[in-house]
C-alpha cells in the first residue's frame, strides 16, 4: 500500500506515513473532521452536461444494484492547493456517509472516484473490503486505458468504462462461489429486496471473494 | 478612287444580266424536254366503257382492288372432309369491286396449304402425348425411349441428345466441336444429354451407349444436364481410367464444372464445360501411357461387357445415386453442410451464452465477504489510503 501523498509504500498499520508524516489527522485540519453526506455524483467543477449525468446515473445504479453492500461516488471538483486527488478520495472515504433507502453505507465497501478538471488527476480510492479485490497496478491501467478519454473531457464515458471494469473485476473473483437461496434461511431484507443465504465459501483466491446469490 | 468604283458596279451590272439570260435559256430548255402523258388508244377507251363492271385486279391476294368475298374464303384442305380444289380458285372477273372495300368483310389470308405437299394434308397429325410434368425441385428418371434411342445412337454421333434438349443451331456447333476433338485427340468425348430436371435411372445401363462403342476404345462419356452443370457426371472407360491417379480425374471434373459455372445461359455453361473438357483430356493424354498397336489390339480385344461397371465414373462416391428428391442446383459438398453445422452450433452456443450472462448480470447479486482483523492504517477507519491516481495530459 502507498502513502496517498508521497507514494511511500507503507507497510503494516501505521499511524502515519514515515516518509511525509502523513494522516488522516493532518488532513482533517486541512479539510475538517466532520461527515459528509456522500452523493453519487458531485460535480463542483460543472463538467458534466445532463446527458452525461443521466447515463452515470443509469451505470451507477447498476453497480449497486449487482453489489448492494459497495457504493461508489464520484467527485468532479477543483481540489484546493497541496491536496491531491488521492488524499481528497482518502478523507472522502473517511468521513462520507452514503445514505441510500434510509440504509447507511459504510466507506469499508466504498469507492471514491476523484477528478480534478483543472490539475488534469484521476484517482481511485478503495475501502478496506475492496483494496484485496483490485489491486492498486490494475487500477492504473484501468485509468490509463480511460486518460484519453478524460483528456477529451468526455467524463462520463470514461468514468463509465472504470465502474462496468470494477464491476466485472469483484464479479470475477466471486465466479463459482454460487449460494442459492433457501427456503429456510433466515430473512434478511436488502436493499434489493433480495433475500439472500448467509454464509459464505471459504475463498479459493488468496483474495477474499465476494458470493453471487440468485435473486 | 471614282475609277474603282465604275469598275465595281459595272462588273455587278454585267453579273446580273448574265444571270438573267442565263436563267431563261435554261427554262426553254425544260419546257422542251419534258416527257409527254400516256395517251389512250381509241381500243383502250372503247374497251373501257364497253366493260364498265370489270375491276382493276392487282393481282394474287392484294387488297383492296379486285379481290371478292367469293374469294376471300379460304379453301379448305383435301383430307379435312370437304371437298376442296387443289389450287386456289381465281378472283372471279364479274366480282363486285365495292363487297371486299367494304369494311366488315373478311380479309383474305394466306393459306400456306398449297404449298404443302397433298400426302401431308390428307394426314393428320397424331396427338403427341403431354410430357410428364416436373414437379418443382424433383429429378425424374429420363424415359425407357430416351435411353433406347442412347443405345442406338451411331458410335460416330459424339452428341446424344435424344429428346432434342438443344436448338438446333447449338447443337449443330456442339456437334462439330466433338467431332474436331475427336479428330485430334486420343480420347474421344461423348456427351449424353438430358433435361435439367431429369436424372438417369440407376437400371440404366451407360455400357450399351452408342451401341457400347465406348468401351471398346479410349473415351470418355459425359452425362450432363441442362443447365445443371454441377450434376455433371463424367464416365471414363476403364484404359483410360486405370493409368491416371484419382485425385487428378476428380479434378478434371470439377475443373469443368467451375469452368461451366461462370456462366449463367445454359449453352453457354454447356459450350464452355464442353471446351474445358476438351483441353482437359489433351493433357490427360501425357499421363496415359504412349499408344502402341499392341495397346490398340489390347484394347479392341477386351470383351465387350455388358455392365456399366466398365465405365467408371469420376468423382462418384460408391453406392450414392442421384435422389429423386435432390433439390435442382442446391446440391452442397457435405463438407460444406459440416462447416455450416459447426458455424450454426457455435453461434448457438454463443447466443445461449450471451443470454445466460446477461440473465446473470439481471438476476444475480454479489456479497462481498466482510473484512477481518481490520487493522486502520494511516488512521482511517473505512480507508487505509489506498488510492491510484494518474495524470491524464
Amino acid at each position: 500500500m502507498d502513502c496517498p501523498r508521497c507514494s511511500e509504500v507503507i507497510a503494516g498499520a501505521p499511524v502515519r506515513c514515515a516518509g511525509c508524516g502523513f494522516s488522516l489527522a493532518g488532513l482533517d485540519k486541512l479539510l475538517g473532521n466532520h461527515a459528509v453526506p456522500l452523493e453519487r455524483l458531485l460535480d463542483t467543477a460543472h463538467c458534466l452536461r445532463l446527458k452525461d449525468r443521466l447515463q452515470l446515473e443509469a451505470v451507477l445504479d447498476e453497480f449497486e444494484r449487482r453489489l448492494p453492500q459497495c457504493f461508489c461516488t464520484v467527485y468532479f471538483g477543483i481540489l484546493p492547493q497541496g491536496i491531491n486527488v488521492a488524499e481528497a478520495g482518502f478523507w472522502l472515504l473517511n468521513h462520507g456517509e452514503r445514505v441510500s433507502g434510509g440504509v447507511v453505507r459504510r466507506g469499508v465497501f466504498g469507492i471514491a472516484i476523484v477528478i480534478d478538471p483543472a490539475a488534469h488527476c484521476v484517482g481511485v480510492s478503495l475501502g478496506y473490503a475492496l483494496e484485496l479485490l483490485l489491486p492498486g497496478r490494475l487500477v492504473e491501467s484501468l485509468l490509463q486505458k480511460v486518460s484519453q478519454a478524460l483528456w477529451h473531457s468526455e467524463y462520463a464515458e470514461a468514468v463509465s468504462v472504470v465502474l462496468r471494469d470494477i464491476d466485472r473485476r469483484i464479479r470475477a473473483h466471486g465466479a463459482g462461489q454460487r449460494r442459492e437461496i433457501a427456503g429456510d434461511a433466515p430473512s434478511h431484507t436488502t436493499l434489493t429486496g433480495v433475500v439472500p443465504k448467509l454464509g459464505h465459501q471459504p475463498s479459493k483466491v488468496s483474495a477474499p471473494a465476494p458470493t453471487q446469490i440468485r435473486s | 478612287m471614282m475609277t474603282r468604283r465604275l469598275y465595281f458596279y459595272g462588273s455587278v451590272g454585267a453579273g446580273m444580266l448574265y444571270m438573267l439570260g442565263f436563267s431563261r435559256l435554261v427554262l426553254a430548255n425544260d419546257e422542251a424536254s419534258e416527257l409527254p402523258l400516256p395517251q389512250w388508244s381509241e381500243e383502250d377507251i372503247k374497251g373501257m366503257r364497253d366493260a364498265p363492271a370489270v375491276p382493276f385486279v392487282l393481282g394474287g391476294v392484294l387488297w383492296p382492288g379486285g379481290m371478292a368475298a367469293e374469294a376471300a374464303a379460304l379453301p379448305v384442305p383435301a383430307g379435312a372432309g370437304a371437298p376442296s380444289p387443289t389450287v386456289s380458285a381465281a378472283p372471279p372477273a364479274t366480282a363486285p369491286l365495292e363487297i371486299a372495300d367494304q369494311p366488315g368483310t373478311a380479309q383474305p389470308k394466306t393459306d400456306l396449304s398449297h404449298f404443302m405437299p397433298p400426302e401431308l394434308l390428307s394426314t393428320r397429325a397424331a396427338p403427341q402425348p403431354a410430357p410428364p410434368k416436373s414437379q418443382p425441385g424433383v429429378l425424374r428418371a429420363v424415359s425407357s425411349e430416351y435411353l433406347a434411342k442412347a443405345y442406338a445412337s451411331p458410335a460416330t454421333e459424339h452428341l446424344l441428345d435424344p429428346d432434342g434438349n438443344l436448338g438446333e443451331t447449338h447443337s449443330e456447333d456442339i456437334r462439330r466441336f466433338l467431332e474436331f476433338h475427336a479428330n485430334d485427340a486420343r480420347i474421344d468425348a461423348f456427351i449424353l444429354l438430358m433435361a435439367g430436371d431429369e436424372r438417369l435411372p440407376d437400371t440404366a445401363n451407360l455400357a450399351s451407349t452408342a451401341q457400347g462403342e465406348l468401351l471398346g476404345r479410349e473415351g470418355c462419356l459425359v452425362v450432363y444436364a441442362y443447365g445443371q452443370p454441377s450434376r455433371a457426371r463424367l464416365f471414363l472407360s476403364r484404359s483410360v481410367h486405370g493409368g491416371v491417379p484419382a485425385p487428378y480425374l476428380a479434378s478434371l471434373l470439377e475443373d469443368c464444372v467451375s469452368d461451366a459455372s461462370q456462366a449463367s445461359d445454359a449453352d453457354d455453361q454447356l459450350h464452355r464445360f464442353l471446351v474445358r473438357l476438351s483441353i482437359r483430356l489433351f493433357w490427360l493424354e501425357r499421363m496415359l501411357p504412349p499408344l502402341s498397336p499392341a495397346l490398340v489390339a489390347k484394347v479392341a480385344s477386351q470383351p465387350m461387357p455388358g455392365t456399366q461397371s466398365e465405365l467408371t465414373e469420376i468423382g462418384a462416391n460408391p453406392g450414392t445415386t442421384e435422389a429423386d428428391s435432390a433439390f435442382l442446383g442446391i446440391q452442397i459438398d457435405e463438407r460444406v453442410w459440416a462447416y455450416l453445422g459447426v458455424i450454426v452450433l457455435v453461434l448457438l452456443l454463443g447466443l445461449g451464452g450471451l443470454r445466460w450472462q446477461r440473465y446473470r448480470l439481471r438476476h444475480y447479486v454479489w456479497l462481498l465477504p466482510e473484512p477481518a482483523g481490520l487493522q486502520p492504517r494511516l488512521g482511517g477507519q473505512q480507508c487505509g489510503g489506498s488510492a491510484t491516481w494518474v495524470r491524464y495530459r
